[in-house]
């Protein structure tokens, strides 16, 4: 196996607000190889979204240091960590975040576009996601035209649609029900098979034993790292 | 007290957020100010003329005047005083008589002193009898003045001392009738009252001396001087016009024989002040409507915006159980209090805004050494009205904005669905399109065979409006938008060539509905264009390019109904803006045209004071001079087809010297002629024979809705009451001299006698003098008779340029209401950001670069300006081009379309130059969202 394609040392973050300084990552140190799946479990407010927006650049840090592809992530102006991003992650959130003004379809395709990959193929590729997440038939429907489940599939489609190295997923079943939580899942699981790392977020115990990698996060700190405990 | 939930809703959605509450209250205010102003302004004019009853009249209300040579003047006065005073006048407290002559007024030093006031006067009166006449010694100026200036001296107005620069103890200069005298100024006093009647005061007796001692013939040409019984009704200053009818009706009785004029001074002057006043009120309000219409769409925006970021709690609210009425309560609680917070600062908003216009408008009619002429005048009552309108529109736009807003589907809300309205076709609607078709085809018959233009070119609007509406339903939402769209702006386009005749005539009211319901369609089919961009947009995504275009117009184009309504408000003042620049550039195009047309080959026009003018001869001498001809001039009493009521008009008599080098150009003339030559040699020939300007007898208080025509029969009335019968042989292209209308010489004293003066020349110079420099120099030689000389491309450019200023300043005013469109669009991007956090930090983790974001906010900002732009631009000079070609708005001078190039380059650059600037702040929040942190934050 090669090295790790993300590798975390002492990252250290704190919040200042007017209420004072809370501390919410105390020293990670985490590495991340390509294709694996990683759940991160702990209760709610231990850190867990903060080791993620920190982990994937979407958050500044205060100490330590997070590489991906070669490159110290925090230490990139922000123009290049915006294209890494664009171009080597997907994001999946608890709530959808779709952008309301653009059809599911275009909702899919934006990645691309973002990412310079726009050419006639396009929007074929945009179509095929939809497919497969089983929305072939949407795709001219509004978010707000749209169940929860179905919002979550578009995003779990826009996410994978530009072939991402790492997939981050916060807590992307929290707002559906069980059933249409376990479609979900069942996509990611299909996403991992494709060989791309999924970082997984969740205070879901089922979910959080279901990948192949279980990190537990209390009080900013990893207190356990290693296969699925049952 | 008010349903508790609501209220308390609304006292804490007031609270939560102040500046957005505030940024509501402004949005409202411009609309008030803008209304207030125009108020104001009315006011200000009305009151500033008025005031001249207070400063020329005091207890003046009419005045019965006799013309008569030196010799006759003082037995005439007497006979004529002695008349009245003889009668028993009912509600007459006062009679006073007096001598008037024009005179020119200078200082005697050599200096250029500009073009000079023809209108100068002075006067002789008894001290004594002016504090006994009428109410109030104080009102007619002489309470502190015993005794007539002693001889060789004068009391002076203190205005027109300052004006030549005099004070006492200097000597001024009096000339007429040939002749000047030297007066010693002993006095200065306050023009007010009989004291400002006239410009001086001179020892009874100076007049008779002046006149007598005129050189041989010269007597006969001026304007013979004035004996006049100045008459007082009972009451205060302005109450006792309210006697004027009665009593000039009494004095025109019993002066009968004595060929004596009656004018009721003061009536007169008080209804020129109310109708002054009452036009620019109008006036200021049409064009004004335009930015309280774009004010209205801003208010609307911004409660939608409102309602729209508290949806999700309302749709909670609603679903445990609040009432929609508390709901719709609440809103309209919320927006009764801004509304009164914004009516009453913008009333204060609009009194600074009246303060400029007026200031400027001093400047554009005033004396320009005499900034002072027009007041500011806050009347309470209009002040009241402007707060209680400012508040009606405002409140009853939020009522209405949120009656909808209240009407919102619950899980709709709950789940932040876009409210797609589909509107359910109630019976009422039905019956309310219904309604509309039948009421627009009643109107279109009505206006047609009225006819009325405004009914004519309304009607085909609401039948399209109340049929689409009717179609809705059945076909494509889209198709029907577009098409009814399309329908209104070529109707607009067409009704003119469609109805000339019913369309002939429109007033400026036609024109701001015209303006309005263009923008409003064109705004329609703005909206409905979505698909045709969608498909722009893919083209340019297709090639890898244009992500930020793609971010940038999704909104607006998802958006429609806060888009149509962004689009129209700025639509509506770039309209307004260009139509007004549109005219000043006509204007300001047109003088040559004008000059050339009114000069009759002459190169300049040379004016005197009537009761000194100028010699013929001792122009004809002058070295640079290739010739002159000599007006008569003066007014008569006339009646035509159309005029029925005996109005007094210019009149002017040219002879054959006037047609020396061409002839004035004429609109019509009769078939007969072949040329404007013949026409006007015709008339030499012939007495009974006028022509006539294109306003001729058009009454000043109504807009015109005849105009003269060839063939037109004109009966003129003589001092004596001798009817005389005219026919119209042509009509004038332009008038800028103001002929009024031209007859032959020897027609025109005849009709005139004895009140006509010979004090105004056209000149030809000899090939190659400089026309300017020639005028300068007469005017200096012959200052002594107020000489003023001017080339007809100044006295064009004179006349238009005040129009054109005028123009400017309604523009200045206009800019208010672009302030109100640029501000608009600002706080829209701004709110625009906040409500879009989340998904701009979606955005940013997905990997949109900063700059994309920026770049998207302000194109999205230019996009709408730009549409605005293009579509006011174009809809006002396609509306200019109808009211240049038909209306009669420039009815003195005859003008072409000129596009104002300067004005569309200013529109279209300064808008979009000030929309990137306005949004550029939003734009960079926008860029600098954290998406760690929106994405965290609850929708
Ligand atoms: N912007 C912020 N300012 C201050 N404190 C924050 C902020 N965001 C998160 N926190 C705090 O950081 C801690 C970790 O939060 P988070 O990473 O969201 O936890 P989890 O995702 O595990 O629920 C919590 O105590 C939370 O209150
Ligand atoms: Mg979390």
């Amino acid at each position: 196996m090669t090295g790790p394609i993300l590798s975390a040392r002492g990252v250290h973050k704190t919040y200042r607000s007017a209420g004072g300084e809370t501390p919410a990552l105390r020293g990670i140190d985490f590495d991340l190889g390509a294709g694996e799946f990683v759940t991160v479990m702990g209760p709610s407010g231990n850190g867990k979204t903060t080791l993620l927006n920190c982990l994937s650049g979407l958050d500044g840090i205060d100490a330590g240091t997070v590489v991906i592809d070669g490159h110290d992530i925090h230490n990139l102006p922000d123009r290049q960590r915006t294209d890494h991003r664009a171009k080597r992650m997907g994001f999946i959130f608890q709530a959808f975040n779709l952008i309301p003004v653009f059809s599911a379809l275009e909702n899919v395709e934006l990645p691309m576009l973002l990412a310079g990959m726009a050419d006639r193929s396009t929007r074929a590729r945009a179509q095929e996601l939809l497919d497969r997440v089983g929305l072939g038939h949407r795709e001219d429907h509004r978010p707000a035209e749209l169940s929860g489940g179905e919002q979550q599939r578009v995003a779990i489609a826009r996410a994978l649609v530009s072939h991402p190295a790492i997939i981050w997923a916060d807590e992307p079943t929290g707002n559906l029900d069980s059933h249409t939580a376990e479609d979900v899942l069942a996509l990611l699981h299909e996403v991992h098979a494709d060989g791309q790392a999924l970082v997984l977020v969740t205070h879901d115990h089922d979910i959080g034993t279901s990948g192949e990698r279980l990190v537990e996060v209390h009080d900013g700190q990893i207190t356990y790292d290693g296969p699925p405990r049952p | 007290m008010i349903g508790s939930v609501a209220g308390r809703l609304a006292a804490r959605n007031i609270l939560r957020r102040p500046a957005e509450a505030l940024l509501v209250v402004i949005g409202a205010m411009l609309g008030t100010s803008i209304i207030a102003a125009a108020l104001v302004i009315g006011d200000s004019f009305d009151g500033s003329i008025r005031d001249g009853a207070r400063t020329q009249l005091g207890p003046i209300d009419e005045i019965v005047q006799v013309r008569a040579g030196p010799d006759d003047l003082d037995r005439r006065v007497a006979q004529l005083a002695d008349r009245l005073a003889h009668t028993s006048l009912r509600h007459v407290d006062g009679l006073l008589t007096a001598r008037m002559a024009g005179a020119v007024l200078s200082s005697g030093r050599t200096q250029d002193t500009g073009s000079p006031d023809p209108n100068t006067c002075v006067m002789e009166v008894s001290p004594a009898e002016v504090r006994h006449f009428g109410p109030d010694p104080e009102l007619g100026g002489f309470a502190r003045i015993r005794h007539e200036p002693a001889a060789g001296t004068t009391f002076m107005g203190r205005d027109v001392a300052s004006r030549l620069g005099l004070s006492t103890g200097d000597t001024v200069q009096v000339a007429a009738y040939g002749s000047a005298r030297s007066f010693r100024v002993t006095r200065l006093i306050e023009p007010v009252g009989v004291a400002g009647y006239c410009d001086a005061l001179v020892p009874a007796g100076s007049i008779a001396e002046l006149a007598r001692s005129a050189p041989e013939g010269r007597a006969e040409m001026a304007e013979l001087p004035l004996g006049a019984v100045f008459v007082s009704n009972n009451g205060g200053l302005e109450d006792s016009v309210d006697h004027s009818e009665q009593v000039t009706e009494q004095l025109r009785a019993v002066t009968a024989g004595f060929d004596a004029e009656v004018r009721p001074l003061k009536a007169d002057l008080l209804e020129n002040a109310e109708r002054t006043g009452g036009n620019l009120r109008t006036l200021f309000s049409a064009i004004g409507g335009f930015s309280v219409a774009a004010g209205v769409l801003l208010l609307i925006n911004l409660v939608v915006m409102l309602a729209e970021e508290r949806k999700v709690e309302l749709g909670v609210l609603r679903a445990i159980g609040l009432r929609r009425g508390a709901v719709w309560r609440s809103f309209c609680i919320e927006g009764f209090i801004y509304s009164a917070a914004s009516a009453v600062l913008g009333t204060a908003l609009g009194i600074g805004v009246a303060r400029l216009v007026i200031s400027g408008a001093g400047r554009v009619f005033g004396d320009p050494d005499d900034p002072s002429q027009l007041l500011v005048v806050l009347r309470p009552a209009a002040l009241a009205g402007s707060v209680a309108i400012g508040f009606g529109i405002s409140a009853l736009t939020v009522a209405a904005t949120s009656g909808r807003i209240a009407r919102l589907n619950i899980i709709a809300a709950i789940r932040d669905l876009p409210s797609h309205h589909v509107v359910r076709r109630t019976r009422w609607a039905t019956l309310i399109a219904c309604l509309g078709v039948a009421v627009g085809v009643a109107e279109f018959a009505i206006g047609f065979t009225r006819p009325s233009p405004e009914l004519l070119f309304s009607s085909p609007p609401l039948i399209a409006w109340s049929t689409a509406s009717l179609l809705a339903h059945r076909l494509p939402r889209r198709l029907v938008a577009t098409t009814g769209a399309a329908f209104v702006i070529a109707w607009c386009l067409a009704v003119f060539p469609l109805f000339p005749r019913e369309m002939e005539q429109p007033r400026i009211t036609v024109f701001v509905e015209m303006g309005l319901i263009m923008v409003a369609a064109a705004v329609v089919l703005a909206t409905n264009l979505d698909r045709l961009w969608a498909r722009l947009i893919r083209m340019l995504t297709a090639h890898g390019r244009g992500v930020a275009v793609h971010l940038a117009l999704a909104y607006p184009l998802a958006r429609r109904f806060r888009t149509g309504m962004l689009l129209a408000m700025f639509s509506l003042v770039i309209f307004t803006m260009t139509f007004l620049g549109t005219f000043s550039a006509i204007l300001g195009d047109s003088a040559p045209n004008g000059a050339r047309d009114s000069s009759a080959g002459f190169d300049l026009i040379v004016d005197s004071n009537p009761s000194n003018p100028l010699d013929p001869t001792d122009i004809s001498r002058d070295r640079d001079v290739a010739g002159v001809a000599v007006l008569v001039r003066g007014s008569a009493e006339f009646t035509n087809g159309y005029q029925p009521e005996p109005t007094t008009w210019p009149l002017t008599g040219f002879d054959e010297a006037f047609l020396g080098h061409g002839a004035p150009a004429l609109l019509a003339r009769d078939r007969r002629f072949r040329t404007d030559r013949d026409a006007f040699e015709h008339v030499l020939d012939d007495p009974g024979a006028i022509i006539v300007g294109t306003e001729f007898l058009q009454s000043s208080t109504a807009p015109a809705t005849e105009e003269p025509e060839v063939g037109d029969r004109v009966v003129a009335r003589n001092r004596s009451g001798e009817q005389v019968r005219l026919r119209v042989a042509g009509v004038l292209r332009s008038d800028y001299p103001i002929h009024g209308a031209l007859v032959s010489a020897e027609r025109a004293r005849s009709l005139l006698a004895p009140t006509y003066s010979e004090n105004r020349m056209f000149v030809r110079l000899q090939a190659g003098e400089s026309a300017d420099l020639v005028a300068r120099r007469l005017a200096r030689s012959f200052s002594n008779n107020g000489t003023s000389a001017r080339t007809f491309l100044e006295l064009a450019d004179d006349q238009l340029s005040r129009m054109a200023d005028f123009i400017r300043l309604m523009q200045a005013y206009l800019g208010f209401g672009l302030l109100i469109g640029l501000a608009g669009l600002g706080v829209v991007m701004v709110r625009a950001v906040r409500e879009r956090r989340r998904e701009i930090g979606m955005l940013r983790a997905m990997g949109t670069q900063a700059r994309l974001v920026r770049q998207g906010f302000l194109l999205e900002a230019v996009f709408v300006a730009a549409h605005a732009v293009t579509i006011g631009i174009t809809l006002a000079l396609l509306t200019a081009a109808q009211v240049v070609v038909r209306s009669g708005a420039f009815s003195n001078a005859t003008v072409e379309f000129v596009v104002p190039w300067a004005t569309v380059a200013t529109l279209v650059v300064v808008p979009l130059l000030v929309t990137m600037l306005t949004t550029l702040v939003p734009a960079r929040n926008a860029a600098a969202i954290r998406p760690a942190r929106a994405l965290r934050e609850l929708g």
